[in-house]
């Protein structure tokens, strides 16, 4: 058995590099070469540090930190490692911590997703009230700017109305459109959009633009239906939905980023992340358009159950389309890209993200209650409005 | 009190670093390393990286005695945290600013923002280089940077601005200029490092590799205009030759361009009474990297076999016959596909690190020679470690070195 041979001593307080000896007896005892007695060290104080092959490098814990005792006598190392109690106390609690660090990260990757998921939005909810109306309107501006040169529209300018035979259609909408708006005196103008497309949907940017497109526009019976599809729309212009969904957007990706780092692609993580917050409003968010738009349609004296009967009605030919509709189900998440404008994939759209119409349809027929209306549009305005991107194909 | 036993060549003759970390061995850090980052989205990569510089510093032997890195993953998982927590409202505030400004307003507050973050990544790099040194021991004398991160931000950034004004005539001398900021500022234990390389120098010694860069990368190109101009364009393939030679050119310049400045840069460095004096070959670093091409391209080979091997066997076995018929193939099938991608974009990250980045360590050290390194003696230095803040910044902004 050895227990003795050479090895290197650093004290750690200077670069000196000592060769000395090494005895293990009742300590680890550190011999000058002429026999003296340098230092000793208690074997349940020793531990082994990192180092190249062939070598144990040792330290005392509780010495100067930096004092190093390199053994590359394997006969000794052998040795001292079996006398030494405690050598490995650093390395087995680092391999835990190698455990610790795998399984802290999982969670801190779960309660992180959870926070970008629900907490950012409540924040975002917090903020919005607090930013100015001129913040809404840019964003507003911004995304106007995107969605024109996203969106696949017919032939023609975007914008219908500006045509000759679009005119009446336009001067129709612009007064709708004002009694709307004086209705819900907002801080910011609201300025609707007849976009020239089939595809069946109505939306709301920030701060003021809502788009409505002609798709909608066909699949309507009323005028109420239009102004119902419309006030809905206002709703969410005046609650600031939109502003706290790109506020929110913003703060998870921002935050997902940052964890992930750019080794796996922070850029397609972001981008999912994006994906799945730019999905539906939440149901409360709809609802409670849908309560507003009931609110303004009443205040005006037109009938505020239209404001849920288009969807309504969209939704009960869904269903009798049965297997059709099922497979146009299935293509739903592809029904964004440009070029996929037949009508079926469309009203998926405006369905998916408006769910549980049967029970929207309730809660707007109970708050619109029964009494007397008149309609918002006359036949004639309605008419114009239904060719505002040009006559009946 | 006895005199200390060391080898006695080293008090006159001069000492060659050694490098005795082989590719075998490192590959396991490597991929066990990368594998871990994956699966915990990243939050590993701060260990990882400890656990290379680990096999990087403890394998390089000076004088008899190996480097030793005491740095921790953990040390660094907290920089990053800190940084995390300056950084986030730093981006809120750029996120939210603009929309409360107008156009012009926000312009001015994007270059504000630019400028803010070339400043603070210049003040990371250097912070990130004392965390660095104060974890090197060696000899059980620790590494020291002193000197102030804000300091070197100016510098550089006054440097940067003198650099683009003089259309890059000034950049050696900004070099010099940094460099001696940084070693002067450097310490082992109570021994003050110096750069004594000048601008002068770098600028005369890389004046050949900047000239052929012109001509390689400019010559064609003018060629090429000059051919349009005349309009004799039509013969195409003279031009694609040339495009072929800028490309080459630029991928052999730029790892010579890297190997003469390394050589002026160690050249100048010296701690106390030891000096390095470097002999790195011109196309050192060009041979790395085309020995990183060779096995990347034998691994892709070797990949590709396999593919084609296994799409053979399945067509063979009548599998992909049956998987047209229906309309999907099975969700296996790209589950399969997708573990492939992923090992194979996991083995070529490792064999960067092991047969890029390892070998250029090799011999950045073992080309340099040092001189005097018997005289220096240097008692353990009392300021204490300085914290990995400035790696999680270089972290967070995406940069920063290994």
């Amino acid at each position: 058995m050895t227990t003795t041979g050479t090895a290197v001593f650093f004290d750690g307080l200077t670069s000196r590099r000592q060769d000395v000896h090494v005895s293990l007896e009742h300590d680890l005892l550190i011999l000058r070469p002429d026999g003296s007695r340098l230092d000793g060290w208690p074997y349940e104080a020793l531990r082994e540090l990192s180092a190249p092959d062939g070598m144990l490098r040792l330290t005392r814990d509780g010495g100067p930190p930096l004092a190093r005792l390199e053994i590359r006598d394997a006969a000794l190392a052998d040795q001292t490692r079996r006398v030494a109690p405690r050598l490995g106390a650093r390395l087995v609690a680092e391999s835990g911590t190698t455990r610790k660090v795998v399984f802290w990260s999982l969670f801190a990757v779960v309660s992180l997703t959870i926070f970008g998921f629900f907490g950012i939005p409540q924040i975002a909810a917090a903020v919005t009230p607090m930013l100015p109306w001129s913040v809404d309107q840019r964003m507003g501006r911004a995304a106007d700017v995107q969605l024109r040169a996203m969106l696949p529209t017919g032939p023609g300018d975007f914008e219908c109305g500006a045509g000759s035979q679009e005119r009446p259609g336009r001067e129709a909408l612009d007064r709708l459109s004002k009694r709307l708006s004086d209705a819900a005196g907002l801080p910011v103008p609201i300025q609707i959009i007849a976009v020239r497309t089939e595809m069946v949907n109505a939306l709301a940017l920030p701060g003021g633009p809502i788009y409505l497109m002609d798709g909608l526009l066909q699949e309507s019976i009323s005028g109420d239906e239009v102004a119902g599809v419309l006030a809905h729309e206002i709703g969410h212009v005046a609650h600031r939905d939109g502003t706290r969904h790109a506020l929110a957007a913003g703060g998870t990706s921002l935050v997902l980023g940052f964890v992930i780092g750019d080794f796996v692609g922070g850029a397609a993580a972001i981008a999912i992340a994006q994906a799945a917050s730019e999905a539906s409003y939440s149901r409360e968010a709809e609802r409670d358009a849908d309560m507003y738009a009931v609110g303004i349609m009443k205040s005006l004296g037109a009938d505020a159950k239209a404001v849920g009967t288009l969807l309504t009605r969209l939704t009960a030919r869904d269903r009798e389309d049965g297997k059709a509709a099922e497979d146009k189900d299935k293509d739903k998440g592809e029904a964004d890209k440009p070029g996929k404008t037949d009508k079926g994939a469309s009203i998926m759209d405006w369905l998916s993200s408006h769910p549980q119409t049967a029970e929207r349809q309730a809660a707007i027929d109970d708050a619109a209650g029964d009494g007397p209306t008149t309609p918002l549009m006359d036949a004639a305005d309605y008419l114009a409005l239904k060719r505002i991107c040009g006559p009946a194909k | 009190m006895d005199i200390p036993a060391v080898s006695d060549s080293s008090w006159t003759e001069s000492v060659r670093p050694k490098f005795h970390g082989s590719a075998r061995a490192m590959f396991p850090v490597v991929l066990k390393g990368l594998f871990l980052t994956i699966i915990t989205l990243g939050i590993y990569r701060f260990w990882y990286m400890t656990n290379v510089r680990r096999f990087l510093w403890n394998n390089t032997e000076v004088d008899g005695d190996f480097l030793e890195y005491t740095g921790r993953g953990v040390e660094l998982f907290i920089g990053f945290l800190i940084a995390v927590a300056v950084l986030v409202p730093f981006y809120a505030m750029l996120f939210l600013a603009p929309l409360y400004m107008g156009a012009e307003a926000a312009a001015v507050a994007q270059g504000l923002y630019g400028f803010a973050l070339l400043l603070l990544a210049q003040y990371a790099l250097y912070r990130a280089r004392r965390y660095r040194l104060t974890r090197t021991i060696w000899r059980g004398v620790r590494f020291q940077q002193s000197g102030s991160g804000w300091g070197y931000a100016w510098r550089s950034l006054l440097w940067l601005l003198l650099t683009v004004l003089t259309l890059g005539l000034a950049y050696p001398w900004m070099r010099a200029g940094l460099e001696r900021y940084k070693m002067t500022n450097t310490w082992y234990g109570d021994q003050q490092g110096a750069f004594s390389s000048t601008g002068g120098q770098l600028f005369w010694r890389t004046l050949v590799v900047w000239i052929a860069a012109i001509v390689v990368i400019g010559g064609p190109i003018a060629f090429v205009a000059g051919m349009e101009a005349t309009g004799n364009i039509g013969a195409a393939s003279p031009v694609h030759t040339l495009i072929l030679v800028s490309v080459i050119g630029f991928i052999v310049l730029v790892p010579v361009y890297w190997a003469v400045e390394f050589r002026w840069w160690a050249n100048g460095c010296s701690v106390g009474p030891a000096a390095a004096a470097c002999d790195l070959g011109n196309f050192a670093f060009f041979k790395v990297y085309l020995g990183y091409l060779g096995v990347a391209l034998l691994f892709g080979l070797i990949v590709g076999a396999l593919g084609f091997g296994i799409g053979a066997a399945l067509y063979s076995g009548g599998v992909l016959e049956g998987m047209s018929a229906q309309t999907r193939p099975p969700l296996v099938f790209f589950v399969a596909f997708g573990a492939f991608y992923f090992l194979v974009g996991l083995v070529f990250a490792a064999l960067w690190q092991v047969f890029g980045v390892r070998p250029i360590w090799r011999k950045s050290f073992e080309s340099c020679e040092i001189h005097g390194l018997g005289a220096l003696m240097a008692a353990q230095s009392t300021t204490p470690e300085a914290n990995a803040f400035g790696e999680g910044i270089a972290d967070a902004i995406d940069f920063g070195g290994f």
